[in-house]
């Protein structure tokens, strides 16, 4: 586990803001972090990203714990967050995207070079020269973003990392996000208010809320979606048992699969699919299903998918 | 009576030229190297009595300077404290006048300057892997304008100060004679041309300090 924060704490002026018994995130592993306003992911985000300490618990790295200030300073050069206001210092776009490159030491030649592919790969190409201050806030959130990337970091934290975007570009976004994932083994936290977002990144969603994490064991299942009946239902490859509170929270239809994400506030420890029939999507749509919540006052049922 | 012309030309006048601007740079740039800190210091960190400081701070831009030529005169005379170090009329005790004068000058513009930049400039460099100097660095760095013209108020006011020089230096003609010293001798003894010819030059020596600093901060932000 690349990133684990054990027993954590928050609290600002006897307000608790954040608890967090245990939380641990793998390499290559894209977690999404949902909840309302309020409800202490940007804390939460703070505390792993090491700019700011928890009243109580330790935060890890590799396993090791990080204490004291020499351990947070080398410990923060491999774990880099973007804020959800994007911020650009006085000087070049090109100045911007090298920061962090010049901090860690690298040649000029490889400084350009990085910078280079960082600014094609967010669509800010040609734009080098250009003071940074003067770009609209959705290039100055994607400058933001590929300065954190150009540095590969082993953990990259994004708060709310499309909120300014435009439309068009979320995707792109999207999509280096989840190559910096894949190839470099970089673990990826991202606070979204988007759920669709979270359903089309995460592989790992963690609900927040008034502090709390209420879901720590959401996972993708693959199934296979059939029709039948005139309706549509879904089969699952074995059941799901989660840690905790766990329920489908919304469905991902691929080409002949169906992607369950679990994740909400319903107290079932073992979910199995339930019947989709009211939805009817053709397979390659995208839907969340909404109507499958079940509220906590039900009892615990399995239904069969057949 | 002498032409402006031999006046400039004089020996004198260039040892005047030569010791003002060199007690006034040192005196400076020695009291921006506490003051630039002391100036981020007091803006970034938050403790009891900042309020008061920050009050203190700001009525000794109001301190007559020849309440400081009368302190540091009473340290650095023979029956003062640091008699022994014979400081007195010498052009370290103008430059350790000066300091004093321009300190609190610097420190409150430098404080104003930090205390306007965007609190995420810091926070985005500790994102980035900066440690704490190089994350003030950052903030320094965003609020150079508003630094540099402390500065640059601070030499302003220490080149044309004239009481605490008097008082230190005690305007020795070829060792502690500076353009306010030699303007107000002038003056006195009714040599209004070469007190002219003083005062333009002091100005020029001013509007090119100034010039350069105003070029540098302009070729650093079209980068």
């Amino acid at each position: 586990m690349i990133l684990r924060a054990k027993n954590i704490v928050k609290s600002f002026s006897g307000v608790m803001a954040v608890k967090a018994d245990e939380l641990g995130f793998e390499r290559g592993e894209i977690t999404a972090l949902v909840g309302p306003n309020g409800a202490g992911k940007s804390t939460l985000l703070k505390i792993l990203a090491l700019l700011d300490y928890p009243d109580q618990g330790a935060v890890f790295l590799n396993e090791k714990p990080i204490q004291g200030h020499g351990s947070w300073f080398k410990a923060r050069k491999k774990i880099t967050m973007v804020d959800q206001k994007p911020f650009a210092f006085n000087g070049s776009v090109n100045q911007n995207a090298a920061y962090g490159l010049k901090l860690r030491g690298l040649s000029a030649t490889e400084i350009q070079k990085r910078v280079d592919g960082a600014l094609c790969l967010f669509g800010l190409e040609g734009f080098q020269k250009r003071r940074a201050r003067t770009l609209s806030g959705g290039e100055i959130q994607r400058l933001a973003i590929a300065r954190a990337v150009v540095l590969e970091p082993d953990v990259l934290i994004l708060d709310e990392p499309t909120a300014h975007v435009d439309e068009g570009k979320v995707r792109r976004v999207e999509e280096v996000i989840r190559d910096l994932s894949r190839e470099k083994g970089t673990a990826v936290i991202i606070a979204t208010h988007d759920q669709d977002q979270a359903v089309r990144l995460a592989s790992r969603t963690i609900r927040m809320e008034r502090g709390t994490l209420l879901d720590c064991g959401s996972r993708v299942l693959a199934g296979k979606l059939t029709r039948r009946d005139g309706g549509l239902y879904l089969e699952v490859e074995g059941n799901w048992t989660g840690p905790d509170k766990t329920s489908i929270c919304s469905l991902k239809l691929g080409d002949g699969e169906i992607i369950v994400t679990m994740g909400s506030e319903c107290p079932q420890t073992r979910v199995t699919i339930p019947n989709v029939r009211e939805v009817g999507p053709a397979p390659g749509e995208e839907v969340t299903v909404e109507s499958l919540g079940r509220t906590a006052a039900e009892p615990e049922v399995e239904e069969d998918v057949r | 009576m002498d032409s402006p012309l031999e006046i400039v030309r004089g020996a004198e006048v260039a040892e005047i030229t030569w010791l003002s601007f060199r007690v006034s740079l040192s005196a400076t740039a020695i009291a921006s190297a506490m003051a630039v800190p002391a100036g981020l210091v007091l803006s970034s960190k938050d403790f009891p009595g900042k309020g008061k400081v920050v009050t203190i701070l700001n009525t000794l831009l109001s301190l007559p300077t020849v309440t400081i030529g009368l302190l540091l005169y009473l340290v650095l005379s023979k029956s003062g404290p640091l008699s022994g170090l014979s400081l007195l009329y010498t052009p370290t005790a103008i430059i350790i006048g000066q300091v004093v004068l321009a300190l609190p000058i610097i420190t409150a513009l430098t404080y104003a300057a930090v205390d306007g930049v965007d609190e995420r400039v810091r926070y985005t460099a500790l994102t980035l892997g900066a440690g704490r100097w190089q994350a003030a660095w950052a903030v320094l760095a965003e609020a150079r304008t508003g630094i540099m013209a402390g500065v640059v108020a601070g030499f302003g006011r220490v080149i044309s100060e004239v009481g605490s020089v008097q008082m230190l230096g005690g305007n020795i003609k070829g060792y502690t004679r500076t353009f306010t010293t030699a303007i107000a001798l002038d003056t006195s003894r009714g040599d209004f041309m070469r007190s002219v010819v003083l005062a333009i030059i002091l100005l020029a020596v001013a509007l090119l300090v100034n010039a350069v600093v105003h070029r540098t901060l302009s070729s650093k932000k079209n980068k």
